[in-house]
């Protein structure tokens, strides 16, 4: 039990850093990033693609994090001539094509087996003290991330980012470079993404294709939304609740008597209806996120 | 060449059907509906349900799950997204990705994720021009291109197309001249949900059904919308029947030769030419390839 809640907890932790990297740029800036989950891939494949080929670990985290933020920038330049929507629709269409591409060029990525035996941190201590380890490591770049998403937010940047979410043209009337804006900020969190999917391949020593489904993606906006759309601590109570929730159903066929594939159909529904509760009932999620009436000063 | 036409034709006609209801549903919304195609999944489930609970003819059985899946579209549209369309196209927007993956989730956890097959007797391909075509091929095509047409008549030629054609163009002055904007809105999502449910169950008697076999066309269809501009019924039948001509040639052609060699694209990145269209259109114009209206829409 102690050894499932520690699994738990470690991933929770790992997908905290994904809701924050979300939650800057859905929540602060309103970018409605429907492909986060190729950032993450970033990160992950470029930690499996380099220690396979016996390169040190620093090594490929930093390559994966300096991938993301150039991809990074380079999709928030794209929100240049897009609306939201068609924005939205562009990354999923990108992080999708991420997947393809991890699935079918077998000389760098092994195709669909994936990257396996990638080597894990703490592998002299017993499961038990190897998790406890894992989640304290967990904890603290989570925590270094949080720190991040609250000096970018709490800056006069900050301000820029949420006028741009709420009044785009105002921004960009008031000279404020709006472009620019969503560039650093994507910049900023995309390699957070990287980050939490270099230290996922190394926890569990393997990253395939099957992981970077756009329902990971899914699965962080839920937490997100969970905790409150724009709140950094509200996302990350989210990361938690969401996570706990997810690995729980997990047990759900010993309880009910269906088979095992359709309770995978239950599982995934309720982080859909959790989902689409909050969003229907609480949209401002368990910690709205608290504005000052005097936000904006050029 | 030939394969390549009909081939283009059969997925075109997908597409379309697809793509004119997501297109509909925007012009009057002004709010992309990501859980367009999975009236599609449920039109192909509804039809195998039919089929297993009432002892109908296939025809009937195909008919009573396309109105079903548009009086379902209404109810979905009057129950979920009048509530979040009230917050932003932001919040509805995320809401329909949440209620797609729910769709699938409920069909998932009820019949299991196998995907199945509708009980059609097996049939033999003809030869035209050096193409082999199925029948129920022939038929989907044409069965299309009808109901295409007849909702292009619709639209351009009644009063109700007109009242459609008026609260997309201009919500505030079709309201004011006494269009009843509600009435429309209603109409506009029975037609997508019929629509898509229609293409579901041409794409079920052609293949099969699967969960994922709506949410596998999101981005061809998406794209298709795009690049015939968002709330153009036209432009998105002919960019989707251009979309799959396109993917098709990508996939036939020999860019190898280009270098003096072989070097086809593999099959598995047909997906990934509407995603490239897509971008690329998204990039360089926005509007679409037919449409008018600029940047924000």
């Amino acid at each position: 039990m102690l050894d499932f809640l520690l699994g738990v907890a470690v991933v929770a932790a790992i997908y905290g850093i994904l809701a924050i990297s979300l939650n800057l740029q859905a929540g602060a800036t309103g970018l409605l990033n429907f492909g986060l989950v190729g950032f993450f891939g970033i990160g992950a494949y470029a930690t499996g693609i380099s220690t396979m080929h016996g390169a040190p670990w620093p090594l490929g985290m930093a390559i994966g994090l300096v991938l993301a933020a150039a991809a990074g920038a380079a999709v928030g330049r794209l929100g240049r001539t897009l609306a939201a929507e068609y924005w939205a629709i562009a990354t999923l269409a990108l992080a999708e094509l991420l997947r393809l591409v991890a699935l079918n060029t077998d000389s760098l990525t092994r195709g669909p087996q994936g990257i396996s035996a990638v080597p894990g941190f703490f592998s002299g201590l017993g499961p038990q003290s190897r998790d406890l380890a894992w989640l304290g490591l967990a904890a603290l770049v989570l925590a270094l991330c949080w720190w991040v998403s609250q000096r970018v937010t709490g800056a006069q940047f900050g301000r820029v980012l949420r006028l741009v979410r709420e009044q785009p043209d105002l921004a960009a009337s008031l000279g404020h470079d709006v472009v620019g804006a969503k560039v650093r900020v994507m910049a900023i969190s995309a390699p957070m993404a990287a980050l939490a999917g270099s230290l996922y391949t190394h926890y569990i020593s393997f990253i395939g294709p099957g992981q970077l489904e756009p329902f990971a993606t899914f699965l962080v906006w839920t937490m997100v939304v969970v905790g409150g759309l724009g709140n950094a601590f509200g996302v990350i109570a989210g990361a938690a609740i969401v996570q706990l929730l997810f690995d729980v159903t997990r047990f759900i066929d010993d309880v009910f008597d269906i088979p095992s594939e359709n309770a995978g159909g239950l599982r995934i529904l309720v982080v859909g209806a959790a989902l689409l509760g909050f969003l229907y009932f609480r949209s401002g999620g368990l910690v709205p996120e608290r504005l000052r009436r005097i936000d904006a000063r050029s | 060449m030939g394969q390549v036409i009909v081939d283009s034709l059969v997925r075109g006609s997908e597409l379309a059907l697809l793509a004119v209801g997501l297109t509909l549903v925007f012009g009057v919304l002004r709010f992309a509906n990501i859980a367009q195609v999975e009236f599609a999944t449920l039109g192909a489930y509804g039809m195998v349900l039919v089929a297993s609970v009432a002892g109908v003819g296939i025809l009937l059985q195909a008919l009573i799950a396309i109105v079903a899946v548009g009086l379902l579209a209404v109810a979905v549209y009057r129950v979920v997204f009048v509530r979040l369309l009230r917050s932003s196209a932001a919040m509805a927007m995320i809401g329909s990705l949440a209620l797609s993956i729910l769709v699938r989730a409920v069909i998932q956890t009820v019949t299991g994720p196998d995907p199945k097959e509708l009980d059609l007797p097996l049939e033999r391909g003809v030869d035209i021009g050096g193409a082999l075509v199925t029948p129920t091929q022939l038929r989907l095509v044409a069965i299309s291109a009808v109901a295409l047409a007849v909702l292009i008549a619709v639209l351009r030629l009644t009063p109700l197309g007109r009242s459609i054609r008026a609260v997309s163009a201009n919500p505030e002055l079709a309201a004011a001249a006494g269009i009843n904007r509600k009435r429309i809105t209603d109409v506009t999502w029975f037609i997508a949900g019929a629509l898509g449910a229609l293409a579901g169950v041409l794409l079920a008697m052609d293949t099969q059904v699967s969960l994922d076999m709506g949410f596998g066309l999101l981005l061809p269809v998406f794209a298709a919308a795009l690049l015939g501009g968002l709330g153009s019924v036209g432009g998105a039948v002919a960019a989707a029947y251009l979309l799959a001509l396109v993917e098709n040639l990508v996939l036939k052609i020999n860019f190898g030769s280009l270098v003096g060699g072989d070097g086809f694209v593999p099959v598995d990145y047909r997906a990934a030419v509407g995603f490239v269209m897509l971008v690329v259109v998204l990039l360089y114009r926005p509007q679409g390839l037919f449409g008018r209206e600029a940047r924000r829409a």
